[in-house]
């Protein structure tokens, strides 16, 4: 079972969202008092998903659930496989070869032999662990599916479906990423914390002492990326848009990410990223390694515009962390960013090249409208994004499957 | 909600699970189709949850049709035309989705359509399911009451305002049924139904209830 070293109660968040919030949150959990909750995912370190279960378990445990995260093992030849899936449910042709089908079986088998699936609940998180559904004896199963399988490549998608379509419920992050499946579907956009180590409040000095340890020197406009190197990022396309800003106004670009284990693409990534870069000495790309968070909050507090120029993307969540720092973001207009931007009033939403150059630099010679967007970016994350309004959507969602096809349930 | 009739009032506070249904709209025959055939509870939400969400300034329409139509769609008139329907002229929602049936086809049948949203646009009808919680926080009488709202969650405004009138098809919302049933103030619990919360944030009407209650309680 995977630990994490989250040590904050429910009542260390009331002065960020308030007493009612988290009110309502202690009447959802003592309807449930006891339950027994297991969360499966692929990767403890890298990604999203990992930083959600981080808080998410530790915090249901204080809200007197009896929680418990699980990370599924798996080898090489694992991860190749269902990073094509990944790329495949997002549209990229692949065909299941008889061999990676059963590579795929086979791992999500092995590691139902060697862990514990007896809960009351059990989320399972993304298409990696999803046939361990085979192995279920009791409890109510839900599929949570953190990416957008909207225009998924249709042999990858149909031979998932087999499994998917055997849990109890899923949840989406957006309707736009959902498929039409006979089981209900949920909506459940995902969330930060606001007092992790990525997006806790720093001192200017703490700040300070991250930065110089980047070696990175503030002495011009600092726009950031913060995100694994993927080619749905653009990590490419953003070094472009770089070059067309500093045309116009000098200023540094850091590109940051880490490493993940379920993703075997990131280093090539990186090779080409490196290699485009070449020798320009105001791009800064950073490999930080895993739980690097205090850098990173430490880098999108200092950035004066934070960019996140997604071809693709789940819900985009270090645009929820640049934004919660009050930074102006300019965003690509897809996945979840769309959900999160109203364009013009809390950030930019870009679809090219270009788009990102002009709204930067847009951004780098008006400070005033860089300052209110990054007021209303943070309010906005205040009010929809945050940790607490997840746990109580699931909380939610518990207590909802065990009313079916009710509409008005009185806890 | 089980308040005691003869004393206290207890108030509820909701949470709103939203479901999603599958059905999306590209254009106004989309629109007209899915507001024909989904659930009661999916009208209710759509017409409502604009409600329960932060806005950076009030919003140009309190429903998501309307809002849809206008910023999505560019049909202005049809906009307009659903954000004047006052769903509290309604006892249930099956009576209002056959009013804005019988506005859209007359909209159509004059020709009057504006082609399908760029992709990415589209209207994705989902439903709500809604968890009622009994709060700790109670009334007794007006000055009470008049306390109670200054702290209450705006999701409590909410559901004794809204859910209780339309979805759960009482005659009045629930605030002003017990001033008149308990309190015995007719003439107070008219004035809160006069209220136009159509127009009002839940921060709107928290502070005309507390002006509406103070009005009382210094007389």
């Amino acid at each position: 079972m995977y630990h994490n070293n989250h040590n904050k109660t429910i009542d260390d968040y009331e002065p960020i969202v308030g007493a009612n919030v988290i009110d309502q949150l202690r009447r959802l959990a003592d309807k449930l008092d006891g339950a027994r909750v297991l969360h499966v995912n692929s990767t403890s370190k890298g990604g999203g998903v990992a930083e959600i279960l981080g808080w998410m378990v530790p915090i249901l445990k204080n809200l007197g659930i009896d929680s418990r995260w699980q990370v599924i093992k798996g080898d090489e030849s694992f991860f190749n496989v269902t990073k094509n899936f990944h790329n495949a449910l997002q549209g990229v042709h692949y065909e299941i070869s008889q061999e990676a089908e059963k590579v795929y079986k086979n791992h999500n088998e092995e590691n139902a032999s060697s862990m514990n699936l007896d809960s009351d609940y059990v989320f399972i998180h993304d298409p990696q662990p999803a046939p361990l559904i085979e192995h279920r004896t009791d409890g109510i199963w839900i599929w949570r599916c953190h990416i957008d399988i909207s225009k998924p490549y249709p042999p990858v998608w149909n031979f998932l479906k087999r499994y998917v379509t055997r849990y109890n419920a899923s949840i989406f992050s957006m309707p736009q990423f959902a498929q039409n499946l006979p089981i209900p579907q949920y909506l459940v956009p995902p969330s930060i914390d606001p007092l992790s180590e990525k997006n806790k409040r720093l001192t200017k000095e703490e700040i300070a002492r991250e930065i110089d340890r980047l070696e990175i020197t503030h002495d011009k406009p600092i726009l950031l990326q913060v995100s694994r190197f993927d080619r749905f990022k653009d990590p490419i396309g953003v070094i472009k848009a770089y070059k067309l800003v500093k045309k116009h106004e000098d200023c540094i670009l850091v590109l940051a990410g880490s490493e993940a284990t379920d993703d075997p693409e990131g280093p090539a990534v990186l090779d080409e990223v490196k290699k485009y870069a070449a020798e320009d000495t105001d791009i800064h790309i950073l490999m930080l390694p895993p739980f690097s968070d205090l850098q990173i909050n430490a880098l999108q507090r200092e950035a004066d515009i934070i960019i996140q120029k997604s071809l693709k993307e789940g819900f985009g969540l270090t645009v929820t962390e640049g934004m919660w720092k009050g930074k102006p973001v300019v965003c690509g207009a897809v996945g979840g960013i769309s959900t999160q931007i109203k364009n013009g009033v809390n950030g930019y939403l870009i679809n090219s090249i270009e788009g990102t150059a002009y709204r930067t630099r847009q951004l780098l010679h008006h400070p005033d409208l860089a300052a209110s967007m990054g007021y209303y970016a943070r309010e906005y994350v205040r009010h929809n994004f945050l940790l607490t309004r997840h746990i109580r959507d699931y909380l939610s969602i518990m207590i909802a499957t065990q009313h079916p096809n009710e509409t008005y349930i009185q806890v | 909600m089980g308040n005691d009739k003869s004393s206290q009032f207890m108030f509820w506070d909701c949470v709103q699970l939203i479901e999603l249904t599958n059905r999306k709209a590209t254009d106004l025959h989309d629109l007209l189709e899915g507001i024909k055939k989904v659930p009661p509870n999916s009208i209710f939400m759509h017409m409502h949850q604009s409600f329960l969400k932060y806005h950076f300034v009030h919003p140009d329409y309190n429903n998501d049709f309307s809002e849809w139509l206008s910023h999505k769609l560019g049909d202005d008139i049809l906009a307009e035309k659903l954000s004047e329907l006052d769903p509290f002229e309604y006892t249930n929602i099956e009576d209002l989705r056959k009013t804005m049936i019988q506005i859209m086809e007359e909209h159509t049948c004059n020709g009057l359509t504006c082609g399908k949203v760029a992709r990415g646009n589209e209207f994705y009808f989902d439903q709500s399911i809604t968890l009622e919680t009994l709060t700790d926080i109670k009334a007794g009488n007006l000055v009470e009451f008049r306390e109670c709202l200054k702290k209450i969650p705006l999701s409590s405004i909410y559901y004794h305002i809204f859910e209780a009138r339309l979805r759960l098809e009482k005659k009045s919302d629930d605030f002003s049924y017990w001033i008149e049933d308990s309190l015995g103030l007719p003439e107070l619990a008219q004035r809160i139904q006069q209220m136009d919360p159509y127009v009002l944030s839940l921060e709107d009407i928290r502070k005309e209830l507390i002006n509406i209650a103070d009005s009382y309680v210094s007389q």
